[in-house]
């Protein structure tokens, strides 16, 4: 079950990085800045909360690690 | 609680005055202390590291949100972000195209040769492009790609230290040199304690600020003009067309953009790098797809900078006459925001910088330390000293690049022929060694050799006679003249002459590494 929902999210998050581009450059493509403007606007938010939430997962998952060496020495 | 956020992000349409731009010094000073206090005790944590793969390449354990975190930190710069809004400010969207291309190539690069850079590193234990080559040419050929892939981290880091020691000075207060050593100091101190591992991870951490830094940036340039809307029809009513027309630059310069940021990432040392750190092949692909396509932080600078000239021909926005366009970001946040957030966009900003600089600062250690020392002292003495090895590195590098930021005073020209020369040099021996067995060892140096030394010819002279290196002498551009000598010079050597014995024309072909176990 987590894995098919893993799936599925790595399926939809493929579908929005790839969207995201095409609409990026169409709206570049045609000179069209509200556009643009608009989808950085929208578009940044979500990407920077999922950069702080899966980095602070790996990060303390990596201090945990470093923790437990130094405690094994 | 809603009227006093409104209050926060409000904008001044006159500048607040040398008694605000003290506040904003004070509590941004504040904030650094708080910061560097968090870097150190990451830095601490990371300080008992054993192996050159710990210190240098992060245990190859890098997971997909630290890279894309640290990655979008690492590639937008001080240029990236002052520099670029100061070219919306004054030139409009056209010059995007210079990230642009990037979007294109850098994926193309990780999907095609991320996993198989992973794995390969893994398998033969690389740190360096020059590895790579190495493992097909031999060892002859590490000395001139050493030169060639050095160059380019050390004069960024120096530009970055550059670019801290000019923040420093014009938002918190310090002198020039002062600043430079203080930014070099942090960077420095972070990266020779805990190596890769704390480098990447403040980058996320200073990643993580100038994102929010870049998002409020633009919000607070949308609120000068009263909302999205009213921003949007300002840019079409106040700016002139060519501002708003992406197809407005000189098409002559896209091709030197094509080649020079974006062709060049199939030969960056830095990517090499990141590839090889990856915690696994997927990772190295995906991680570095997502950060060049799905995230467009380049465009908030143009955006902003747009949205400010238009406030200034609106006269929403007073930045006085004659503004010097790379001056435009630091003025409006440091002279037209509220102390709160002024202070934290000028922290952000400084996060830019240094997360910039450490990364390439990493990045010229692990060349110096993997194709300078190790040779030098023997495979056996350098594997008993990784650590203080790599901590010699990084001090290295990051004193060439105190020395350039202090004493170069052409370090942007440099940069552009040492990224020139990395291209022109290295582009066709790399993608022989990739897909051409026929190559020789003597076809890839003299092309290395000649490719570099013909790019670099054509820049100087280029920059004697039409005042930059990066200008189109003739028609043609440093890297269309090194390439064409390189690929010449490659195809007709190798054709001559026959493989040396200790070459593996086998070895690093693409369609042997992209499989994950090698065909016997």
């Amino acid at each position: 079950m987590r894995e098919r929902t893993a799936r599925l999210a790595a399926r939809l998050g493929w579908m929005a990085v790839w969207i995201l581009f095409a609409l990026f450059n169409l709206f570049l493509i045609t000179g069209n800045i509200g556009g643009l403007l608009r989808l950085t606007l929208l578009s940044l938010p979500p990407i920077w909360i999922l950069t702080v939430i899966g980095g602070t997962v790996e990060l303390r998952a990596l201090m945990g690690h470093a923790a437990k060496e130094r405690s094994d020495r | 609680m809603g009227q006093h956020a409104a209050d926060v992000l409000s904008v001044s349409c006159a500048a607040l005055g040398p008694g605000h731009r003290h506040q904003v010094m004070l509590l941004s000073w504040v904030l650094v202390g708080i910061l560097l206090a968090v870097f150190a005790r990451i830095a601490l944590r990371f300080s008992r590291l054993e192996s050159s793969s710990d210190f240098l390449l992060m245990g190859r354990g890098i997971g997909f949100w630290l890279f894309f975190g640290a990655y979008t930190g690492a590639s937008i710069g001080g240029a990236s972000l002052a520099g670029f809004t100061g070219t919306g400010f004054s030139e409009g969207i056209a010059t995007i195209w210079i990230l642009v291309v990037s979007s294109f190539t850098v994926p193309l690069f990780a999907w095609l040769f991320g996993p198989a850079l992973n794995r390969f590193g893994r398998r033969y234990d690389a740190y360096t492009l020059a590895d790579f080559l190495v493992h097909r040419f031999g060892e002859g050929i590490r000395r001139p790609a050493l030169f060639l892939t050095f160059i380019r981290p050390t004069f960024i880091t120096g530009l970055q230290f550059l670019a801290v020691g000019t923040l420093l000075r014009a938002g918190f207060g310090l002198g020039r040199t002062a600043g430079i050593l203080a930014g070099a100091l942090i960077v420095l101190a972070i990266s020779m304690i805990g190596g890769q591992y704390s480098a990447i991870t403040s980058q996320w951490l200073q990643a993580l600020l100038q994102g929010l830094g870049m998002i409020l940036f633009l919000v607070a340039a949308l609120t000068l003009h009263g909302g999205v809307s009213e921003g949007i029809r300002n840019l079409h009513e106040l700016l002139p067309a060519a501002f708003l027309d992406p197809w407005s630059m000189d098409f002559s310069i896209l091709s030197v953009w094509i080649l020079s940021m974006g062709v060049f990432y199939f030969v960056d040392p830095w990517l090499f790098q990141w590839a090889y750190m990856a915690r696994n092949e997927q990772t190295s692909r995906n991680a570095l797809v997502v950060a060049s396509v799905a995230a467009p932080w380049g465009a908030v600078s143009f955006l902003g900078g747009m949205l400010l000239a238009a406030g200034v021909r609106g006269g929403l926005l007073d930045l006085g006459t004659g503004i010097d366009p790379d001056l435009v970001y630091l003025t409006f946040l440091q002279d037209h925001l509220a102390t709160p957030v002024a202070a934290f966009l000028l922290v952000s900003f400084l996060m830019t910088v240094l997360s910039c600089a450490s990364s390439f600062l990493m990045n010229g250690a692990t060349i110096l330390q993997t194709d300078l020392l190790t040779p030098v002292l023997g495979r056996e003495k350098a594997a008993r000293h990784p650590i203080l090895l790599g901590r010699l590195s990084v001090a290295v590098t990051g004193l060439l690049g105190i020395a350039a930021a202090l004493w170069v005073p052409v370090l942007v020209p440099l940069w552009i022929i040492g990224q020139t020369l990395t291209m022109a040099g290295l582009l066709f021996p790399v993608m022989a060694a990739w897909f051409w067995p026929r190559a020789t060892a003597a076809g890839a140096m003299a092309s290395l050799v000649s490719g570099g030394v013909g790019g670099f010819l054509w820049a100087m002279a280029a920059w004697s006679r039409m005042g930059s290196a990066n200008a189109l002498w003739h028609g043609l551009h440093a890297a269309h003249v090194g390439l064409g000598i390189s690929l010449a010079v490659l195809v007709g050597v190798s054709l001559m002459t026959t493989h040396a014995p200790d070459e593996r024309p086998e070895a690093t072909l693409w369609s042997r590494l992209r499989l994950r176990k090698e065909a016997p």
